[in-house]
């Protein structure tokens, strides 16, 4: 284990340090009493049994076993304090770890999304962590008390005979080499396995996505023939499983025996002058028998020790980084702004020296619109992130009202900005939550937003109302509905800057009506800024910022722009001719 | 579902009796190794008599071993590849099954939920049922063959001492089953709900961000989180509780044993030896109990997910013979719709009302609305995806309803808007993974389509298998592959349903070109919301809510200055900048 995964995994449980040492001891105890409870058994066997009395020196065989049994149910109840109270430790570490996780991935900035695939970070929050979950859950469980207890067994058994036990040491070896290998061989089939499940699941989950496809062109009789050999191939792929599982157990009981065997041999030839008395034999057996299992323990548990670390590397390597978390809490809180955006020289790289603005310019009025046109690539996007303060620049200053907006706290500048993107988020909760989406707004005002937007007729044609649970994504939805969903959003939190990003998908004419409204009504009164697919937008806007290549080389209304046949109206005029 | 398992099963009878004897002569090979250390302790009293007792002792304890070794590899071997065997036939059942079934039944199940079917379920009914089989094989064989032993070792009476405090623990097991399993499913819950609440935060973080959500967003997850710690716990609770009554359970027949076998012991009843391997009896009976919470559990979880199975079993299937092939006379392609008007079964709200529309082969009709306006569930009617009442649609003058399903689909080729394609080389995506086309046939038809080149350029050409070494198409070219396929086939009907969005104005020039020297003699049905696509159509409507509201052809439509009009006047105002880059 590397030093630094150790740290972090002692950073993990720093604040259990009493209930670890509480453990220990609790462990202890009940390794002493599974010590004891054979020790009775000899005594009886040894002093009681051969002499055919039932009382000597005034301990009857009744009494021996009444403290056997208050050895079980003394024994049992710690055991079951020390695996609740590990448990509850383990749970909490998983906790804390998921928590902290969550909080990185909420707070960190865009850039470090850009970078990092969602599925990357569901994996690491849900997946990882139970890996180290089953960390606490079978091996802390467990651990200290099968170390302790191979220890105490063979303490004991060296006690008894050094000799006895030496021999016995042979067998050692063996069973780790017996243990090692078939765990290592059944893994490798796992894993083979595992490869042909993910080819026979692609196959299933693709065949499931296509049926519609597969019987329009009655192709089911291909498609069954292909599920067969591929589940077959999974059939096949477990072969000599079955011989592993059952090999695994048996020959272990063998290589047990195989100790019996020599104790016996050796005590019965009373080779090296073992000569001991058969309870004590007896006893010596037991013990032997007893350590099979917490070392068999440990070397399966190897497996879950080396998962949960480099689970704990991996969900290390991304909270350790402060540098990406975004600052909530310090900056100037904007109260009463008037929306006056302005950009002065801003240069922007995502990545070093690969400039996508290159000392851009402009300033918006409070109130104004403007619009941001230029093919893909130009810049527009970036320029709506930046206002948003989803990335630091470069170069160059960004003001709102004046002020430099990397002074302002960032969430009072995002409360005062409302962005809807091209594809708005829907989440799984109901309509009146993904308008209210976080805050806490009265029904009185979702109602009115509704209305704003015109939400209405959609949200009427819902079995349950706005109260409707939307599918995941709005995956039933259109990309007409979902905007009108944003736009209520937007109504709703009533921002200072509008942010649009328009949508390019087909829009039957009534939505789209709808949306046009409410853009009319949203920007009559506030700074609004579009990222415009739409002529409509376009004509409409107050002033018009044409982007090539990360430069804005023109800006003016639609007339004007026209009228100096630059660059915005070579694009007008070969878009206009291309419809004719 | 029962009836399908059982079904299942019965197949394997034989092979399940094998296992069954094996298991049992298994159960009987753990316990005997009891006995001949007892044997051997009870021998070790007097060494120098019993010398060649002892040795003969330690050779029968070697012989079990290695027969252990030997029964236990049979029966699991017979146990794992029974489960596998069963895992593949239900997965080909269920397979088949759902090819079978009705399109419309299958769209209310979630694309997620049927994939669980087969991941999850399927396995797991597996899985859970040979185990469970084999469980209770051998919790009953070894209450019935130890018992025997230990009464063999002393008497009835202590035998049945020994026994009881662990028969009353399996009982107060059993009485706790219902708390535990609803323990289990709580935990189960909360963490699905947990999962799904970060898949979502995770894939909005920029809505998130944008609406400064972090708090409520961190709030929120804390409490979920606290939720499934809380009811893990409850879950390790009751595990814990289980493992410890069984322990107890034990440890009291082991103190009953203890004193009461010494006292036989005393009494000469008993010898040490018999005491020794009784103790060792009931360390072997520890395995299979330990087991028994476990086997309840399971019982929960196998009810649960061949329910979960049923409603795939239960679908309605279609009237097909799908798997035999049959040899039907080719249909012309004569289409004709009468007053139809329907909706989804249990919905009130029409999805299409009183279409009539009759199209002679040779002809082309192109349909023109927006989207949810009824266009494609007429195809998907037409083609028999859903049912449809009789005397509304006839081709070649035969109600659909007549007419095999089969032969239908052989017989109309519709190319459906989604652009999908299947992890399969590009000849597969267009062939359909039918082997009855040569490769010049399928260049031939990628040619018409207008990606012959772009494939060329690609190393493997048409055997480039899509989603491999990073390999993905464009959405305009997706499409093309997907409109090869038309190229391909010899219907006598031809439908392309939203097929060119993707592409640009040239390249669908040229594509629409090819296909009306296509269906120069077919029947060309065409569905799209561009006006460019549909212009040249003999016939062309108008649909919106599910009704024609116009019909002609483009001139005469245009000249009615109605809705068609009013496309073509969007159209010239309204377009995605992007055409102009």
């Amino acid at each position: 284990m590397k030093t630094k995964t150790f740290n972090r995994f002692k950073e993990m449980i720093k604040p259990y340090k009493k209930t670890i040492i509480l453990v220990t001891m609790l462990a202890l105890v009940i390794d002493v009493c599974e010590l004891v409870k054979p020790v009775l058994v000899k005594e009886v066997m040894e002093k009681y049994l051969p002499n055919n009395t039932f009382v000597q020196n005034g301990v009857s065989i009744a009494m021996i076993f009444t403290a056997y049994l208050g050895l079980v149910i003394f024994g049992n109840i710690i055991d079951y304090l020390n695996r609740i109270i590990t448990s509850r430790m383990g749970e909490n570490v998983v906790y804390e770890l998921r928590r902290k996780l969550y909080k990185y991935v909420e707070r960190a900035n865009i850039s470090f999304h850009d970078k990092t695939p969602s599925g990357k970070l569901f994996v690491r929050v849900i997946n990882d962590t139970e890996d180290v979950y089953s960390l606490f859950d079978e091996v802390v469980t467990t651990l200290p008390k099968d170390i302790m207890i191979i220890i105490g067994l063979l303490s004991i058994m060296i006690y008894i005979s050094v000799k006895l036990s030496l021999i016995n040491l042979i067998i050692v070896p063996i069973l780790l080499i017996f243990t090692i290998t078939i765990t290592k061989a059944m893994n490798k089939i796992f894993a083979k396995s595992k490869e042909v499940r993910t080819v026979l699941n692609t196959f299933l989950a693709e065949s499931i996505y296509g049926i519609k496809l597969i019987k329009i062109f009655n192709r089911q009789k291909e498609k069954q023939e292909e599920c067969e050999k591929y589940t077959l191939e999974h059939k096949k792929s477990v072969k000599g499983l079955g011989i592993l599982f059952g090999i695994m157990p048996a020959v272990m009981e063998l290589i047990q025996n195989i100790g019996t065997m020599l104790i016996v041999l050796f005590c019965a030839n009373k080779w090296f002058g073992i000569i001991l008395d058969p309870s004590v034999i007896f006893l010596f057996i037991t013990y032997l028998n007893k350590i099979f299992e917490p070392i068999n323990r440990i070397v399966e548990n190897m497996e879950i020790v080396e998962d949960a670390m480099s689970s704990v590397d991996k969900i290390y390597e991304i909270i350790e980084h402060d540098e990406f978390l975004e600052d909530t809490k310090t900056g100037i809180k904007l109260e009463n702004i008037k929306g006056r955006i302005e950009f002065k020289n801003v240069w922007f790289a995502y990545e070093k020296d690969n400039w996508v603005l290159k000392d851009v310019s402009f300033t918006i009025e409070p109130g104004e619109s403007v619009a941001l046109v230029g093919k893909t690539g130009s810049g527009k996007t970036t320029i709506t992130n930046l206002i948003n303060r989803f990335y630091t620049i470069q170069k160059g200053q960004i003001l709102i009202d004046g002020i430099d907006i990397y002074d302002i706290n960032i969430k009072s500048l995002r409360e005062s900005i409302g962005t809807i993107l091209q594809d708005p988020f829907i989440f799984s909760k109901s309509i009146k939550d993904n308008i209210k989406l976080y805050s806490d707004i009265s029904d009185e005002t979702i109602e009115n937003a509704v209305n704003m937007a015109s939400t209405n007729d959609f949200i009427n044609s819902l079995n349950h109302g706005i109260e409707e649970i939307a599918p995941e994504r709005g995956s039933s939805y259109s990309a007409g509905q979902k905007q009108l969903i944003a736009f209520s959003r937007i109504f709703a939190k009533n921002p200072a800057i509008f942010v649009l990003d328009e949508a390019t998908a087909n829009i039957d004419t009534k939505t789209e009506g709808y949306i046009q409204k409410s853009i009319d009504k949203i920007s009559a009164d506030r700074t609004s800024i579009f990222i415009a697919h739409r002529l409509a937008t376009i004509v409409n806007v107050d002033k018009i910022l044409v982007l090539n290549k990360g430069k804005i080389i023109e800006q003016g209304n639609h007339k004007s722009l026209i009228e100096s046949d630059g660059y915005y109206a070579k694009l007008y005029n070969a878009y206009y001719n291309s419809l004719i | 579902m029962k009836k399908i398992l059982f079904e299942l099963y019965k197949k394997y009878k034989w092979t399940f009796l094998i296992e069954v004897i094996f298991l049992i002569i298994n159960v009987y090979l753990v316990a005997i190794p009891s006995r001949i250390v007892g044997n051997m302790i009870g021998l070790l009293y007097n060494i120098d008599a019993n010398k060649t007792a002892i040795f003969i002792e330690m050779f029968r304890l070697a012989v079990v071993c290695f027969g252990y070794i030997g029964v236990r590899v049979i029966w699991k071997n017979i146990e794992v590849k029974m489960e596998f065997s069963l895992s593949k036939d239900l997965a080909d059942k269920l397979f088949a099954k759902l090819l079978k079934s009705k399109i419309e039944s299958i769209e209310e199940i979630k694309n997620g939920k049927l994939m669980a079917f087969f991941v999850s379920d399927a396995k797991r009914v597996a899985r859970i049922s040979t185990r469970i089989l084999s469980t209770i094989v051998r919790l009953v064989f070894n209450f019935i063959i130890i018992g025997t032993l230990m009464t063999q070792a002393s008497n009835i009476k202590l035998a049945i001492a020994a026994l009881v405090p662990v028969v009353i623990t399996l009982v107060v097991i059993f009485l706790m089953r219902n708390v535990v399993s609803e323990s289990y499913r709580k935990s189960q819950e909360s963490f699905t709900l947990l999962s799904e609440f970060v898949q979502e935060s995770t894939d909005s973080i920029r809505t998130m961000k944008a609406f400064a959500g972090e708090d409520v967003q961190i709030k929120e997850f804390e409490r979920k989180n606290k939720e499934v710690r809380n009811n893990n716990l409850k879950v390790i609770k009751n595990q814990s509780l289980m493992d410890i009554l069984i322990s107890l359970g034990f440890g009291v027949s082991y103190a009953i044993t203890l004193l009461w076998g010494s006292s036989l012991v005393i009494k000469g009843e008993m010898s040490v030896g018999d005491l020794v391997a009784f103790t060792g009896y009931l360390g072997v009976l520890g395995m299979p109990v330990y087991w028994f919470p476990w086997l309840l559990t399971r019982f929960k979880k196998i009810r649960v997910s061949s329910e979960r199975l049923s409603e795939l079993i239960n679908l309605p299937e279609e009237d097909v013979e799908v798997l035999d092939e049959k040899i039907y006379e080719n249909l012309n392609g004569n289409i004709q719709i009468k007053n139809l008007t329907y909706n989804y079964p249990g919905y009130i709200e029409r999805v299409l009302e009183n279409i009539t529309v009759n199209i002679k082969q040779g002809e082309s009709l192109g349909i023109i609305g927006v989207v949810g306006s009824g266009k494609t569930t007429l195809m998907n009617l037409l083609l028999k995806l859903y049912d449809v009442e009789r005397g509304k649609i006839f081709i070649d003058g035969v109600d659909i309803n007549d007419i095999p399903t089969k032969k239908i689909r052989d017989n109309i080729c519709y190319i459906t808007q989604d652009n999908f394609l299947f992890s399969a080389s590009l000849k597969e995506n267009i062939n359909l993974f039918k082997d009855e086309y040569k490769d010049s046939e399928i260049e031939e038809s990628t040619k018409m389509a207008m990606i012959y080149e772009e494939i060329s350029e690609m190393q493997e050409g048409i055997h480039t298998i899509i989603g491999e070494k990073g390999i993905d198409l464009s959405g305009g070219q997706k499409q093309r592959v997907v409109i090869s396929r038309a190229f391909l086939n010899n219907s006598n009907i031809v439908i392309f349903d939203d097929t060119f969005s993707a592409l640009d104005n040239r390249t669908e020039q040229h594509v629409l070109k090819n296909i009306k020297k296509l269906t120069k003699d077919k029947t060309c049905i065409i569905i799209s919301n561009r006006i460019s696509d549909i212009r040249d159509c003999d016939k062309i409507i108008v649909m919106e809510q599910g009704a024609i509201v116009e019909q002609g052809n483009h001139e005469s439509l245009l000249k009615n200055h109605h809705k068609y009009y009013e496309f073509f006047e969007s159209q010239a105002h309204k377009t995605d900048f992007a055409v102009l880059e």
